[in-house]
């Protein structure tokens, strides 16, 4: 039950507030890789799938 | 869950300005954020933003592409957490550049197309066995594609329809670049089986760009075949979409070389082009830009009739598209082009 409030609340905050966001910050709440190999290597090292975010600023 | 975040800014597609004669012997900062956000971008295939993706990160799978709904997000959450339990061969690094080293040899050689750079054979037959080989890091064999553009165009044109199947939209963008200035007859059928199969038995994250991107590849090399297919999407004109004005124009430049039968053919696809009236609302700046991409859509139709025909007498088109000016244009078009109906 924890874990599904948990993942909703990030769940909205991606949905809701990517063009609030000052440019090239990640969206608050999660502890956000910033490379593919560090992302890769912690996921496999815990057994976890990996979610991408992919945006722009210009 | 681990997060991953993949901002791009661009600063990789303005190396040349912000590079302005410095050494390109190292990536500099300035770009190496870009450079990592594009890597991830170009191993998914990403070209339109914002996306969401959740992965395996054991073979890079994708798991699923939530849709911006805080619903489909955590339903795909739910269904990923359950989706690792499956054992998966974790496949080894092969011994090869990395996407950073190739990077850098791209830099030099555009840094030094002045004065002749050159790749030498051992690097160049390395290069094409990344291109080919299915099992390669797609990132590795997008940058070994780039750089042969530059170097060895020719090869990646011989390897061109095998390249056309990597399910990978800017692999696939990079190779069709290269099809759009060298035209290549003998792929016609695999462009139009990207044309008509974007986004269902040709997966992609942007079927529009596909298209486009194959049609311009096509330019006027196709043939009857192209015309049919191009048909089906223009029965139901869409001004806003550039795909359709594209098609509009290809059909004219296939048309002047063209024998009669098809050339009538096209003059009905054409004519079946003509966008429909526009019907004003309550919203006058839509019905304003409606009008204008309507028209747009219009001059184009009749820039192919006249290129089709050798005919510069065509009607010009009206400055509104009201159904009368609409119906007005359409049958002085018809008349023009000899009482010729749409079919």
């Amino acid at each position: 039950m924890k874990r599904s409030i948990g993942i909703a609340s990030v769940a909205l905050l991606l949905v809701a507030t990517p063009t609030l966001l000052p440019a090239g910050d990640p969206p608050p709440g999660p502890p956000w890789q910033m490379t593919w190999a560090e992302a890769r290597s912690h996921a496999l090292e815990h057994g976890q799938p990996i979610f991408i975010y992919f945006t722009k600023t210009y | 869950m681990t997060w991953l975040f993949a901002n791009r800014n661009f600063a990789w597609d303005h190396r040349s300005e912000i590079l302005a004669g410095s050494s390109p012997e190292a990536v500099p900062d300035s770009f190496a954020a870009d450079l990592e956000a594009l890597r991830v971008h170009d191993r998914f295939g990403i070209t339109s933003w914002p996306q969401m993706i959740v992965c395996d990160p054991r073979d890079t799978r994708v798991i699923g592409m939530p849709e911006r709904t805080t619903e489909s997000v955590t339903a795909l959450f739910d269904r990923a957490l359950g989706a690792l339990t499956t054992p998966v061969a974790i496949r080894l690094p092969e011994q090869s550049p990395t996407p950073l080293e190739l990077e850098r040899l791209l830099l030099r050689l555009e840094a030094g197309e002045s004065t002749g750079v050159v790749v030498t054979q051992e690097r160049a037959q390395l290069l094409e066995r990344l291109l080919v080989r299915d099992g390669s890091d797609i990132v590795v064999r997008l940058r070994a594609l780039q750089i042969m553009l530059r170097t060895d165009p020719e090869t990646v044109r011989q390897h061109a329809p095998a390249l056309l199947g990597v399910p990978n939209d800017p692999f696939r963008y990079a190779v069709l670049g290269l099809l759009a200035e060298q035209p290549d007859p003998t792929v016609e059928k695999d462009l139009l089986r990207l044309f008509t199969g974007a986004g269902t038995e040709v997966p992609s994250l942007n079927p529009n760009v596909l298209r486009i991107n194959a049609v311009r590849a096509l330019g006027s090399g196709g043939g009857p075949e192209a015309i049919e297919a191009f048909a089906a999407v223009l029965a139901e004109p869409e001004p806003r979409n550039y795909l359709h004005r594209l098609l509009v124009e290809t059909c004219g430049e296939i048309g002047a070389r063209a024998d009669d039968s098809v050339r009538a053919r096209i003059t009905g696809v054409l004519l079946g082009a003509v966008p429909a009236a526009v019907v004003g609302g309550a919203d006058e700046d839509l019905a304003l830009t409606e009008d204008r991409l309507a028209r747009a859509m219009a001059r184009s139709i009749r820039a192919a009739c006249e290129h089709l025909t050798g005919n510069s007498a065509l009607p010009a088109v009206p400055g509104s598209w009201r159904r009368e000016d609409r119906e007005n244009w359409l049958e002085a078009l018809q008349s023009a082009l000899g009482g010729q109906a749409p079919r």
